[in-house]
């Protein structure tokens, strides 16, 4: 979840923000909330000056994708290539586009799933 | 006491219920228990029981932070063991000592359901831990248990806080950028 806060900085995308919040225990998206405006408010992590932090950011979406490439080789979530959005090739994306499709298309299915 | 009011038996069956709840809906069904055990349709406002304490609070801190899904669940078991050491000391407040065994009871229960066993196979992990003379037999437990589920109502709500964290995600995102 540390990882994650700094995920949610680090992408700046408050469509995929909300809708992992909503998918959290009404506690864990107020902790989160509350740790992602007190670490990284007012804080812009394309700011060349924030470097070491861009790369907190970085770790966070290769620790992610590690993750959804094990539950992938698991059968539990679809190859990157069949999802919708990657008709151009999944290699051709970055780290972050690839991010952005496994979770949009994800997202919708975690309420039934365990915190 | 008959075997339908040992507190031991209306602890396995409000248990069941909260768990058939989360296999049912997800976890998110149970915070709304978790966090107003006392409010009308909590699984916790059946039975006088099970709103005394230490129990209540013991069960409703492990479910809380297995909610929050930032606690292992081998972390959770460090706890557990430290809150049923520290409740089982004697003069706990003051007064007597919590009962061991019901404490035992309720987290023999909810740690194999931790595990991922069902929810009627982690209720039999607690049912051995309740004494002899108040233990009911497997197809005793099994009836109640059957018998609560048919009463239970059937819903699955998200508790909703009063914060607008839709509204602080749009405010931070903002923050972002310069």
């Amino acid at each position: 979840m540390v990882h994650a806060v700094s995920l949610f900085w680090f992408l700046k995308d408050g469509a995929l923000l909300k809708r992992i919040l909503a998918n959290l225990s009404g506690r864990a998206a107020l902790i989160t909330m509350d740790e992602l405006t007190e670490k990284w408010a007012g804080i812009d992590p394309d700011d060349p000056d924030r470097g070491g932090e861009r790369q907190t950011g970085m770790d966070a979406v290769a620790t992610v994708l590690a993750t959804c490439q094990r539950l992938t080789a698991c059968g539990e979530l679809p190859e990157l290539a069949d999802l919708p959005g990657s008709q151009n090739g999944a290699a051709a994306l970055t780290d972050e586009e690839k991010l952005a499709l496994i979770l949009g298309d994800g997202a919708s299915t975690q309420q039934e799933q365990q915190p | 006491m008959s075997t339908r009011e040992s507190q031991y038996v209306a602890w396995l069956i409000c248990l069941h219920g909260l768990m058939d709840k989360v296999r049912r809906h997800g976890w998110l069904a149970i915070e709304e228990d978790v966090e107003s055990p006392g409010s009308p349709g909590s699984s916790f406002s059946g039975d006088p029981v099970l709103m005394r304490q230490p129990y209540l609070d013991f069960t409703r801190d492990l479910l809380r932070l297995r909610l929050t899904g930032y606690v292992e669940d081998a972390m959770l078991s460090t706890y557990a063991q430290q809150a049923i050491a520290t409740l089982s000391r004697r003069n706990w407040l003051g007064q007597r000592p919590a009962d061991p065994l019901l404490i035992n009871m309720i987290w023999s229960t909810l740690h194999a359901f931790f595990e991922g066993l069902p929810p009627a196979v982690a209720c039999e992990f607690g049912r051995q831990v309740i004494p002899l003379s108040k233990r009911p037999d497997h197809g005793t437990l099994e009836f109640l248990l059957a018998e609560a589920r048919q009463r239970a109502p059937t819903q699955a709500q998200h508790a909703s806080g009063e914060r607008d964290l839709d509204a602080e995600a749009d405010a931070f995102i903002r923050s972002l950028s310069p």
